[in-house]
């Protein structure tokens, strides 16, 4: 299920919180939860339950041991067991048939992909289960006894198919009891709806946008090859901010939502582009998945002396496989990696001495190329991408123009919300007791009418699949 | 005093801590550090509070690894830290020469500071919390009246959300809801799913209700018009033009060669008639021809409408007014125009030279109605005429762009359809029987029906709201003379006896007005008495010219190439055919895949 849906928002959502308030006893909370999580996750693919609830158990026992035996061998087998098989499933369901690809390719055979489907949501709750066991090694974490309370972490459903990942040390306390105060459902519900409205009324016609400049992947990109110079540029910068608004508002749902249930998941964006540098994007940019790899991977003793650049390229290398099973990802994310070694560096005191129109400018122009290079999966249509981003193909055409004044406000309206505009009025806004009774009146108006425009678009929507469902 | 000074000197510069300390004091050793820098600029001026805010916000980020770097600096496992604070009021080192003597030094300063600061901490602690409260977190301010109106207002927030939520949920679950036929998408509604045990293991059972859910919201066609509307408030359209969909590549090849004068001698003498029930589907062997071309798999959807013709980017223009106009783009291919040419020439050899054969390449509404300044997204419709003509060869052409392009003032293409109107149809064909040399009757001798509300398939695929404002006016014509129609299945079984106008045909569908739809094959025996017999392969363009030629020929049969099941040269031979036209798009022409599917009608 997708929460950009009228079936969810007006079925699943309102019966959902319906069954969950009419007892305040933690335990019966606690089964509603898990019993619409796993409803939830099995509406589009009811054989991919199977595969939570294997990890699920897995990695409960798992944690039991490691908890029962600190430090000693048992323990440590807990967490390489859990490691290699979890793992081993992520990469056998997601990567195999890359891996068998490319097999093929250089062997010239036609070997086919072991792996048929892809569990919804596995890259999100095999990190989050990773976290888990590891920090109950490291004894960040105490490991769960109850079953029932391990289940509800891992198929909470408004994190459960795109993240965030919301790791265990976050929500900890939260599981075993939780007070919702109004503050949190009045929050919970202005952020669902503005995740809604950020996913329904920007991304997907940002989307229409990019798809009739550059063609999708089922198409194989057919018109890169011949885009112009301003056409491919327009096309990145909606890419850029497509999977932005997309992605953030996927987070700003489940966010939401957990607030509403009483779980407060931390942040997953803050606002990317008002960076100044690379480095800085990533730390706002999907901060829970920068903060995994940096906590667990980043500092792991296995190169050495020479570890930190050696570490700094495995990070970037396995942020980019992580997005998906291609080339263009790996390259993807290497990309960020040589531009976060150059800042390292050039360093920071450096960075900090250039003037900031500089730095903007540098930082959103290889921000907005790296998407390019996330959006072509194809080895063929990303060379013809570079050939057309420099002008290969004309500087301009009618149809550029045409679709930029077409779409003139949907660009200036997504632009501007990229930065804390809101965020900063308000702060003007409380000052005063006038505005801010304005800024509180508006703010339920503006609430009401995103969340009807929201739904009227959606009576006519075909694309409307979450981007980062396929990670 | 002075170790407020020493302070000042470092807070300057970045602070360079060696200790020999497990990692988690770091944490806690970092915090305070920078606390003492907040506490120290607590009590100056507005501006110099918000760097505190900038501090305070970095904070976060220093108490993360990420900011600290841990460095083994040598054998005996000392960990050096380093701290950089991302304050304003920061600066560069300026001498590291300096600061390396000094490092012992500042390890002290440093141990002093702390003392310092977390003496500090505990005197300034209330003011300073309030000082970062009221800045940082934008819901909590300090004054309780501002606590109660927040109150209020989210009462009052949640309230609303609720009852918006609720209201639509219970219209949504209680309203009646009706599967069905969709006009504007022209498509059937998804209906509630059947239940079984597989269907609900593979999911499809589940998804089924969201797709049903959303299919058939209640009010869905009002609805839908109200949000291809919004589409409308996105931008503003310069010129009064927008373009929808996935884009056309466009070869902008140019054809510079002259069209060779196409002297082929019409045969207009007479051949027996035989009998359809004796031609068999797909018995001949394939021909052994070099050429044969892979047959591409066609997904074309079976029936009307012709949804399947319309693949590239919509142009509108015009808009605002009730004259606005969708065009399909088209991206002209001149490798394929060949291919397609030399397909017909093929068709030429195996008819032999009693059968003539003729190319009508019909143009679609772009070739007209492209405005200058989107020249450029749209290959040119005669250059790729033109280069398919140039490689024809005892193949007669029939210049419909010309014949259209006379009259391009009239109403000869739908302003909503991707479609030519009728009267579009008579030019063409009256072009035709003047190069096959057969009577043709003028156009005040049709009935002459008209259908109004016509919106056509380009606003469904374009989603443009005015379209659908302004819907186009259909105008067809029927043949005053005598004929009968019979239809049969593209396996030439099934023969019926049936009317050649569906009159009752309407809303995006008018256009199946002539012969109900693609999938048949369909004969018409007229009171003509010329001994000529006409087939006629087509996709659904050509089915507007049928009407126009029943006063022209003896006997005329209609085959659409996407659905025959027969050699089509078997097919003219046994039905005894003298003319063979192929009157089909120009889009038609120039897809790989659908000339494939041409010769694959020719071999089978």
């Amino acid at each position: 299920m997708v929460f950009a849906d009228l079936f969810f928002l007006y079925f699943f959502m309102p019966v959902c919180l319906l069954m969950y308030f009419i007892s305040k006893n933690t335990a019966y909370r606690n089964v509603v939860l898990i019993f619409f999580s796993l409803v939830f996750y099995a509406w589009g693919q009811p054989i991919g339950v199977l595969f939570l609830l294997f990890t699920t158990v897995l990695d409960y026992f798992n944690g039991r041991i490691i908890g029962k035996y600190k430090d000693r061998l048992p323990a440590k087998f807990a967490v390489a067991a859990s490691l290699i098989i979890n793992l081993g499933l992520l990469a056998f369901f997601k990567y195999s048939g890359f891996v068998v690809e490319n097999i093929n390719a250089l062997f010239n055979l036609t070997l086919e992909s072991p792996a048929k489907t892809l569990p919804i949501g596995i890259s999100f709750y095999t990190f989050r289960t990773i976290s888990y066991i590891i920090d109950c090694y490291w004894g960040k974490v105490k490991p769960q006894k109850n079953f029932g309370k391990h289940l509800m972490y891992m198929s909470l459903f408004p994190a459960i198919t795109a993240g965030p990942i919301v790791r265990y040390e976050t929500v900890e306390d939260q599981i075993d009891s939780r007070k919702i105060k109004l503050e949190d459902i009045s929050a919970g519900l202005s952020k669902i709806i503005l995740g809604i409205a950020k996913k329904v009324i920007v991304a997907n016609n940002l989307s229409t946008v990019v798809t009739s400049l550059f063609g999708d992947f089922d198409s194989g990109y057919s018109l890169i090859g011949k885009q112009s110079m301003a056409g491919t540029w327009l096309g990145i910068i909606s890419v850029a901010l497509w999977y932005y608004f997309d992605f953030s508002g996927y987070s700003d749902i489940a966010i939401g939502l957990g607030r509403l249930f009483g779980f407060k998941f931390n942040e997953n964006f803050n606002y990317p582009f008002i960076c100044k540098n690379i480095a800085e994007f990533w730390q706002r940019w999907h901060i829970s998945l920068g903060t995994f790899f940096r906590d667990y991977l980043l500092y792991l003793p296995i190169f050495g002396k020479r570890r930190q650049y050696a570490s700094l390229f495995l990070v970037w290398f396995c942020t980019g496989l992580w997005h998906g099973a291609s080339w263009n990802f790996i390259f993807w994310g290497l990309y960020y990696g040589i531009f976060i070694f150059i800042e390292q560096k050039i360093g920071k005191k450096k960075m900090k001495k250039i003037p900031l129109l500089i730095t903007h400018i540098y930082s959103k122009i290889v921000i907005v190329i790296g998407f390019g290079i996330f959006y072509f999966e194809t080895l063929g249509s990303l060379g013809n991408y570079f050939k057309s981003l420099v002008g290969f193909n004309g500087l301009i055409d009618s149809k550029t123009k045409l679709l930029l004044m077409n779409n003139l406000w949907l660009f200036v309206v997504a632009i501007l919300f990229t930065m804390p505009i809101v965020k900063k009025l308000k702060e003007v806004m409380y000052k005063k007791q006038g505005t801010l009774i304005l800024a509180n009146s508006m703010g339920i108006v503006i609430n009401v009418a995103l969340l009807l425009v929201s739904s009227l678009l959606l009576v006519d929507s075909t694309n409307n699949a979450f981007l980062y469902f396929r990670f | 005093m002075k170790e407020q000074n020493k302070f000042k000197d470092n807070d300057k510069s970045v602070q360079k801590v060696t200790v020999q300390r497990s990692p988690k004091d770091v944490e806690v050793k970092s915090i305070k550090i920078i606390q003492t820098d907040v506490i120290k600029s607590d009590s100056k001026s507005d501006k110099e509070r918000k760097d505190i805010l900038n501090v305070d916000a970095s904070l976060q980020n220093v108490v993360e690894p990420r900011k600290v770097n841990f460095k083994i600096a040598d054998d005996k496992q000392k960990e050096e830290i380093q701290i950089n604070l991302s304050s304003k009021s920061l600066k560069k080192i300026k001498n590291d020469q300096k600061k390396k003597l000094a490092e012992e030094k500042e390890r002290l300063k440093a141990k002093a500071n702390l003392i310092h600061s977390t003496n500090k901490i505990k005197a300034d602690m209330p003011k300073n919390k309030e000082v970062v409260k009221s800045k940082v977190t934008t819901e909590n301010i300090g004054h309780e009246e501002v606590k109660k109106y927040n109150l209020e207002f989210m009462v009052l927030n949640v309230g609303v959300i609720m009852i918006t939520i609720l209201a639509l949920t219970f219209s949504l679950v209680f309203l009646s809801r009706s599967s069905g036929f969709s006009e504007s998408e022209n498509r059937e509604l998804y209906t509630f799913p059947k239940f079984s045990m597989e269907s609900l293991l593979n999911g499809d059972f589940t998804s089924g209700i969201t797709d049903f859910f959303t299919d058939t919201v209640p009010n869905r066609e009002k609805l839908k018009s109200m949000t291809k509307k919004f589409s409308g408030y996105l931008g503003f359209s310069p010129s009064n033009a927008s373009v929808v969909n996935a884009g056309t590549i466009v070869n902008d090849e140019k054809f510079t060669g002259t069209t060779p004068n196409n002297d082929v001698t019409i045969y207009t003498g007479t051949r027996p008639t035989g009998d359809l029930s004796n031609i068999g589907t797909g018995s001949k062997p394939v021909a052994t021809n070099p050429q044969v071309m892979t047959e591409n798999k066609d997904n074309d959807p079976v029936g009307n409408g012709g949804i399947d013709e319309i693949q590239n980017g919509i142009l509108v223009i015009n808009k605002g007014t009730d004259k606005v106009r969708a065009m399909e783009l088209y991206g002209g291919n001149f490798k394929v125009g060949k291919q397609f040419a030399e397909t017909l020439n093929r068709y030429k050899t195996d008819l032999g030279s009693y059968v003539n054969v003729y190319n009508m390449s019909i143009p679609m509404s772009v070739a007209y109605y492209l405005p200058k300044e989107f020249k450029d997204q749209s290959a040119s419709v005669p250059d790729n005429i033109n280069n398919i003509v140039s490689h024809l060869k005892d193949v007669v052409n029939v210049d419909a762009y010309s014949a259209l392009n006379a009259h391009k003032n009239e109403y000869i293409y739908s302003r909503t359809d991707h479609h030519w109107q009728p009267l579009g149809a008579y030019y063409a064909a009256e072009a035709f029987a003047k190069q096959a040399k057969v009577d043709f009757a003028p156009l005040s001798s049709y009935e002459k029906m008209v259908k109004g509300n016509y919106v056509g398939t380009l606003y469904g695929s374009s989603g443009e709201a005015q379209l659908n404002e302004n819907p186009d006016t259909f105008t067809y014509y029927k043949p005053s003379n005598e004929y009968t129609t019979y239809y049969y299945q593209p396996n030439l079984t099934g023969k019926e006896k049936s009317t050649l106008f569906f009159d009752w045909a309407t809303g995006v569908n008018t256009y199946s007005v002539f012969l109900g739809k693609d999938n048949i094959v369909t004969q018409i025996d007229t009171d003509v008495k010329n001994g000529r017999t006409l087939v006629i392969y087509k996709d659904s363009f050509g089915n507007a010219i049928v009407p126009f030629l029943v006063g022209s020929f003896e006997h005329i049969y209609v085959c659409d190439y996407r659905f025959t099941e027969f050699n089509a040269i078997d097919f003219c031979n046994q039905v005894g055919a003298t003319d063979f036209l192929f009157a089909s798009s120009l889009f038609t022409n120039t897809t790989a895949s659908k000339v494939d599917k041409i010769e694959s009608n020719r071999t089978r």
